[in-house]
C-alpha cells in the first residue's frame, strides 16, 4: 500500500512544483509584455489565488521626488490657519524618511489620479478625527496641503545649484460637519 | 517510450524530484521566520495607522476595491486592541516557525498574514512585501524536515529527522529570485533614464536616498557607469548562482549590490534581508557542513 502513495505523492509534487515553475517563468515578463499573451487570464487567475504576484518593477520609473511635506490646515471662521499633522489616529506628523510605508500611501493615494475614493475616505476620517477633539466646530474649513519637491533635470540642477522646485497643491478646504455628512463629499484630485 | 524522452522525462522530474539537504530547508525556514519577525517589527508602531478603523485606510473602500475576493483576518479586526493581537498571534507564528515546532501550521500562520496584511493595506505595500509573501508561499509548500528544530527528546526516537528530502522547494525559489532580477531588468528596458545612464544620478538626489546633495553632480560619469553596472549584475546574479562552482561570485554580487543599495537609501535593510532569503536556497551540502563545523560544539551536538 506504500508504493502506489508515495508516487502518487510524488505525481502531485511534479504537477504543482511544474504549474508554479511555469507560473515564475512567466512573471519574468513585464506586466505590459505579459498582457499582450493569450494566457495572461491564466496567469492573473493563478496569481490571484495564491497571492504571488509577480511585479518586480523596483525603481522602474525615475525616483523624481526630492521630499514631501504634507499637513492638515485648518481654519476656524475669521481666525489664523492653524497646520495639523495629517497622520490617523491622533493627528501627528508625517515625516518621510522615518514612514516608508505611509511615503507609499502618499505617493498611491494622493498623487495617483484614479485613486480619488481613496482621497475621499481619508478627509472624512480626518474629519471624524478634527471633530472628536473637541477644539474644531462643524464649521471649521479644512485643507489637505501637499507640498512635493521635484528633482529638476540635471542640467538644471547644475546651472541652478539647486536640487529640486516644489509644486505645492491643496485638496480643500471642506468644512468639516460636510465632509462627515456627507458619504462622498470629496471630489477635486489635488 | 525512446531512451531520448526517459533521460528528459527523468531530467525534468528530477529538478524536483531529486534528493536535497534537509539543513537548506531548516536554514531558510529559520531565516525567514527571522526577517518575518523583523518586519512584524517594524510595522508593530503604526499598526493603529495602518489597520484601524480609525486609521488611515478605510477597510470599506478597499473591500469594494479589491480585485476578487477580499480575503484577510483584519476582516475581523477593527480597533488597536484586535489589531495588536492578531500581530501578536502572528508573531508567534513567525516564533514557532524559528523553532520549527508544528512547522506546517506556522507556516501557514505567517503566509495567512501576509495574504491578510497586503489586502487590508495595499497601499502601504513595499517591494520586500512582495518579496515575502512570495517566499512564505513557497515556504509553506516546501517540505518541513524536523531538522534544526525544537523536539522533544522522545519525539526525536520516534522519529529521527529526515536527511533527505525532495529538492522542488529549492528549486522553486531559486526560480523566483531568477524572475525578480530578470523582470527588473527587462521593465527598464524602454526606460530612457536607465538607458541613458542617468538613474543612478536621480536616485542619490531623491528622497529615498540617505545623502542627497550637490555632490551627486561630481561624479555623473561614474554614477552612469554604476547604473550599467546594476542592470548587468542583476542580469549576471542568477546565471552565476545557477552555477555550482561561480555561485560564491553570484553571491558575492548580491550581497555587494543590496548592501550598496542599503548604504546609499533610507529604509531598505528589510529589502536586503528578504533577497537574501531567497538566496540561500542555493547554498550546497557542503556549505551546511561548512556552516554546521562553525557552530559551537553544544549547538552543534543539539542540532545533531
Amino acid at each position: 500500500m506504500r508504493a502506489p502513495s508515495q508516487s502518487s505523492r510524488k505525481i502531485m509534487i511534479v504537477v504543482f512544483a511544474s504549474a508554479h515553475l511555469v507560473f515564475l517563468l512567466f512573471g519574468m515578463l513585464p506586466t505590459r509584455w505579459r498582457d499582450r499573451i493569450q494566457v495572461s487570464s491564466v496567469f492573473n487567475l493563478y496569481e490571484r489565488v495564491t497571492r504571488c504576484h509577480q511585479l518586480w518593477n523596483m525603481f522602474e520609473t525615475i525616483p523624481n521626488m526630492h521630499r514631501l511635506e504634507a499637513r492638515l490646515i485648518v481654519q476656524e471662521g475669521g481666525q489664523k490657519p492653524r497646520e495639523v499633522g495629517m497622520m490617523l489616529p491622533g493627528l501627528r506628523r508625517f515625516s518621510q524618511h522615518d514612514q516608508v510605508r505611509l511615503n507609499n500611501w502618499m505617493v498611491n493615494v494622493i498623487f495617483n489620479p484614479t485613486r480619488g475614493v481613496f482621497r475621499e475616505s481619508y478627509m472624512k476620517s480626518a474629519a471624524e478625527a478634527l471633530l472628536r477633539t473637541g477644539r474644531y466646530s462643524p464649521r471649521t474649513q479644512v485643507s489637505l496641503e501637499v507640498i512635493p519637491a521635484y528633482t529638476r533635470s540635471l542640467l538644471g540642477v547644475r546651472s541652478l545649484k539647486e536640487i529640486a522646485v516644489e509644486r505645492p497643491s491643496v485638496l480643500g478646504p471642506f468644512e468639516l460637519g460636510t465632509l462627515v455628512a456627507k458619504k462622498n463629499p470629496v471630489q477635486p484630485t489635488p | 517510450m525512446t531512451a531520448g524522452t526517459q533521460s528528459l522525462q527523468s531530467r525534468f522530474t528530477g529538478l524536483f524530484l531529486n534528493p536535497a539537504d534537509s539543513r537548506l530547508y531548516a536554514c531558510i525556514r529559520i531565516a525567514f521566520a527571522l526577517v518575518s519577525l523583523l518586519n512584524l517589527i517594524q510595522i508593530w508602531p503604526d499598526r493603529e495607522i495602518f489597520f484601524t478603523d480609525v486609521g488611515m485606510i478605510d477597510q470599506e473602500v478597499v473591500r469594494k476595491y479589491t480585485v476578487g475576493a477580499y480575503l484577510s483576518v483584519f476582516d475581523l479586526c477593527h480597533d488597536a486592541s484586535t489589531v495588536s493581537t492578531y500581530l501578536l498571534f502572528s508573531g508567534c507564528g513567525m516564533v514557532l516557525l524559528l523553532l520549527g515546532v508544528w512547522p506546517r501550521v506556522a507556516a501557514g500562520i505567517v503566509y495567512v498574514w501576509y495574504v491578510s496584511y497586503a489586502m487590508r493595506a495595499p497601499l502601504i505595500l513595499v517591494g520586500w512585501d512582495e518579496v515575502l509573501r512570495c517566499t512564505s508561499f513557497l515556504v509553506l509548500i516546501s517540505p518541513m524536515p524536523a531538522c534544526w528544530s525544537l523536539r522533544s527528546r522522545k519525539a526525536r526516537k520516534k522519529s529521527p529527522p529526515e536527511l533527505q528530502v525532495p529538492c522542488y522547494g529549492l528549486t522553486l525559489m531559486k526560480v523566483q529570485l531568477a524572475a525578480i532580477y530578470l523582470q527588473a531588468v527587462l521593465a527598464r528596458l524602454d526606460n530612457e533614464y536607465w538607458m541613458s545612464g542617468d538613474f543612478m544620478s536621480f536616485f542619490l538626489l531623491s528622497h529615498n536616498a540617505r545623502w542627497p546633495g550637490l555632490w551627486v553632480l561630481n561624479y555623473g560619469f561614474l554614477l552612469k557607469g554604476v547604473t550599467y553596472l546594476v542592470l548587468l549584475t542583476e542580469l549576471a546574479i542568477p546565471l552565476l548562482l545557477m552555477v555550482r562552482r561561480w555561485r560564491w561570485f553570484g553571491f558575492g554580487a548580491g550581497i555587494l549590490l543590496h548592501a550598496g543599495i542599503s548604504l546609499m537609501s533610507y529604509n531598505l535593510m528589510l529589502f536586503f534581508l528578504a533577497m537574501m532569503t531567497l538566496y540561500l536556497s542555493f547554498l550546497q551540502p557542503e556549505d551546511m557542513d561548512w556552516l554546521q563545523r562553525r557552530l559551537p560544539s553544544k549547538t552543534r551536538q543539539a542540532l545533531n
